[in-house]
């Protein structure tokens, strides 16, 4: 070893970023030393990028779970091991795949193997790890979580038979979906063609089931096993894409409702990665569970529905979702998936309250509602529904996220901001109600006519049609020649001044009104200018004018 | 950090300290996912195996096999085994990560496309040196640290990082020249 030569070397490279460039200290004749500087600019040249924050935090909050589970005696690697003995236990080869896959997890580290495991389909040798995954999530889930955790794994198992269907790959595959339809030995299961063979029970449309199957090239499913998970409810057997899931919960016991000789032994226990282990059956086993349905007295858990649909409107407190009306509440707002917009596809549970009504409790977004696009107008508003108001003639979905600023009203002015989903609807963003630049007026002055909607009163020697409506408070009996203290404002927009809007109107008799009082304390002569005596008022029908 | 903060901070780590553990963390975290980025071109494993490192940490300290001379000498040598076990159950093959597609901002005047194969034949033949030689280019050229904190950091001498840097480059070169066409520079 040239220890000299490390030692120049090691020279030359020591922070050449503070002297000369280390080629310019090299002699000529030094050719090995100047190409490893070069080999080392080379190494200095592999870029590295800056961390995702979230990369890192994850990490942080493994370690700092990690300890706190070593802190009071728990921690993974029991759980690990409690998988283990559990997967031994099984009957291989599916013990072998699953615990193949757990020593994998083990030894190359929970978390890329699940990372790399996540896009895992059927038939894939990390499909196993993914099932595994998430096998120790709904046992970490806390009742609430897991609910919808187990609500995001069914919907994932239909997605994953759909994308190995549509590789045309033959895998097993396991879902849970509504009966929709018979034809002969294949029955319509949500969006599957599941091959059963022809003498099967007549379950009803509208069934939950659970398929356990292989797929096929033909894009079919064929069925080893089927269980019955719920019949549909009298009410809800119309309705063929909804689900009761009131008895969804874990399933242990099967019961055959034919050919319990051809049932195969397998438990309905979910077992990571055992579809893709066993055998395909000649005739798929139809089997159920016992009706679990509470008896008459029995405290009973509210029924719960399942559904996928779009969602199409979003008020403050009901969302409308596949044609259904939902109940929203706060506590649901504040920890929804933001991509629940307008326009998204997405699966929900639902709670059915005593009085049949509908409360969201679960929401998964299946397929986004692509990006809206922003947009801004200005006009007046021309009708108020609580859910659609109607601005410049364009009708925009007021929402619970929906910001108005101001008082609304119909023929103010309003600044829209809204988002256009791709379904063309429009729901508001902000909302700014501007106060109409309007000109207020007070005098005292005798009734000249009445009509349900209108009266003229005197103003010195003009006559002033005062516009009478809900927004008119109206104190005394009115009469014509009766005094009157006149509140009102002219009309948004106008610059007429002889139509003013009567705010309020206070008959103080019907006397004839003194001169004083007549020509009346005109507040602001300037905002009306020397009074005219206005033109002769016409008899118009309805008008009682002063004889 | 000094040696004897690492230790006091590694020794209250020992007691379940989260808060300790991470203060270790963040410190040492962003440094360890540098390395295994510079080796693995691939941010979402290099992210998983940065969370690895350090949940071995954890259970080297308990059952207290741990540092003796540096402790981040100590992570980078955890997490150069890491790599170890990776690229021998992978079969790891040469891949580009999509962020080496990225041009540079200093406006690297080598094609993206050329530059990127370069730059994968960089990290295969930096993978087939012997561990001590890549550790310490990766530090010294990667971390950009000095021969002294390198040493610090691997338990060597000054001058055995010297040679170890010396002969790591000459054998780098000889790998680069093995890998690269006829003609194109080494």
């Amino acid at each position: 070893m040239n220890f000299s030569a490390a030692s120049r070397l090691a020279e030359l490279l020591e922070q050449p970023e503070r002297h000369h460039a280390p080629e310019a200290r090299l002699e000529p004749d030094d050719r090995e030393l100047m190409d490893l500087v070069a080999t080392s600019q080379r190494v200095r040249q592999l870029q590295s990028v800056p961390p995702a924050p979230d990369g890192l935090r994850r990490g942080r909050q493994m370690l700092l779970a990690e300890a706190r589970q070593r802190a009071t005696g728990r921690s993974h690697s029991r759980d690990w091991r409690a998988m283990l003995a559990n997967l031994v236990a099984m009957p291989v080869p599916r013990a072998a795949v699953a615990g193949a896959a757990l020593v994998a997890v083990l030894a190359m580290g929970g978390g890329w193997t699940a990372r790399a495991s996540a896009q895992a389909l059927p038939g894939d040798a990390l499909y196993a790890v993914k099932r595994l995954g998430e096998e120790l999530r709904l046992r970490a889930a806390d009742p609430a979580e897991r609910s919808l955790l187990e609500t995001q794994l069914q919907a994932r198992r239909r997605e994953e038979a759909l994308a190995v269907l549509a590789l045309r790959r033959e895998a097993g595959v396991s879902f849970e979906d509504t009966l929709l339809g018979r034809h002969g030995g294949v029955w319509q299961v949500g969006q599957f063609k599941v091959r059963v063979g022809e003498e099967q029970p007549d379950l009803p449309v509208g069934s939950l089931l659970r398929v356990i199957g292989r797929t096929r090239s033909d894009g079919t499913v064929m069925a080893r096993q089927v269980v019955l998970l719920q019949a549909p409810a009298a009410q809800a057997a119309a309705r063929t894409d909804e689900v009761d899931m009131a008895e969804a919960a874990p399933r242990q016991v099967e019961t055959d409702l034919i050919n319990p000789e051809q049932r195969r032994t397998t438990s309905s226990a979910r077992t990571p990665g055992a579809e893709g282990s066993t055998q395909e059956a000649a005739t798929p086993t139809i089997a159920s569970q016992p009706d679990s349905r509470p008896a008459a007295g029995q405290q009973t858990a509210p029924r719960r529905v399942r559904w996928e649909g779009r969602i199409t409107t979003k008020r403050v407190s009901v969302w409308t979702i596949g044609g259904r009306d939902v109940l929203v509440d706060d506590a649901f707002l504040a920890q929804t998936d933001a991509g629940a917009t307008v326009g998204a596809r997405v699966m929900v549970e639902a709670v059915v309250l005593q009085d049949g009504r509908l409360k969201l409790v679960s929401l998964v977004v299946l397929e986004s509602a692509g990006e809206p696009v922003a947009e801004e107008w200005r006009g007046p508003i021309q009708s108020i529904d609580p859910a659609v108001w109607v601005v410049s003639g364009v009708a925009v979905r007021i929402s619970s996220g929906t910001r108005i600023e101001g008082l609304p009203a119909v023929g103010k002015t309003a600044q829209v901001r809204a988002l256009r989903y791709p379904d063309d609807s429009l729901e508001a963003t902000h909302i700014t109600v501007e106060e109409p630049n309007v000109t207020r007026y007070q005098w005292t002055g005798t009734i000249k006519a009445l009509a349900a909607d209108r009266w003229q009163v005197e103003w010195g020697e003009r006559t002033i049609t005062l516009l009478i409506g809900e927004h008119t408070l109206l104190e005394g009996l009115p009469a014509v020649g009766a005094i009157v203290d006149v509140e009102a404002e002219s009309i948004p927009g106008q610059n007429d001044d002889e139509v003013l809007l009567a705010r309020v109107l206070s008959v103080r008799s019907s006397s004839p009104p003194s001169q004083d009082s007549s020509t009346g304390p005109a507040p602001e002569p300037d905002q009306l200018g020397t009074p005219a005596r206005p033109a002769a008022v016409a008899s118009q029908g309805g008008w009682y004018e002063r004889p | 950090m000094t040696s004897d903060e690492e230790r006091l901070l590694f020794e209250r780590a020992k007691q379940s300290d989260e808060a300790a553990l991470a203060e270790i963390y963040d410190r040492y975290s962003p440094a360890v996912y540098r390395y295994l980025y510079r080796r693995l071109g691939d941010e979402v494993v290099a992210e998983d195996l940065t969370a690895q490192v350090f949940l071995q940490m954890l259970e080297a300290i308990h059952s207290h096999n741990t540092w003796e001379t540096s402790f981040s000498g100590w992570l980078f040598r955890i997490a150069h085994n890491l790599l170890a076990d990776h690229f021998r159950r992978s079969a790891r093959r040469p891949t580009v990560a999509l962020s080496e597609l990225i041009p540079a901002k200093d406006g690297d005047p080598v094609p993206i496309a050329e530059r990127s194969v370069t730059m994968d034949q960089l990290r295969e033949a930096i993978n087939h040196l012997k561990p001590d030689q890549v550790e310490v280019l990766l530090l010294r050229f990667g971390e950009g640290l000095s021969h002294a904190e390198t040493s610090r950091i691997l338990g060597k001498s000054e001058g055995a990082v010297k040679v170890i840097q010396f002969r790591a480059l000459r054998a780098l070169r000889k790998e680069l020249a093995v890998q690269a066409p006829e003609g194109s520079f080494v």
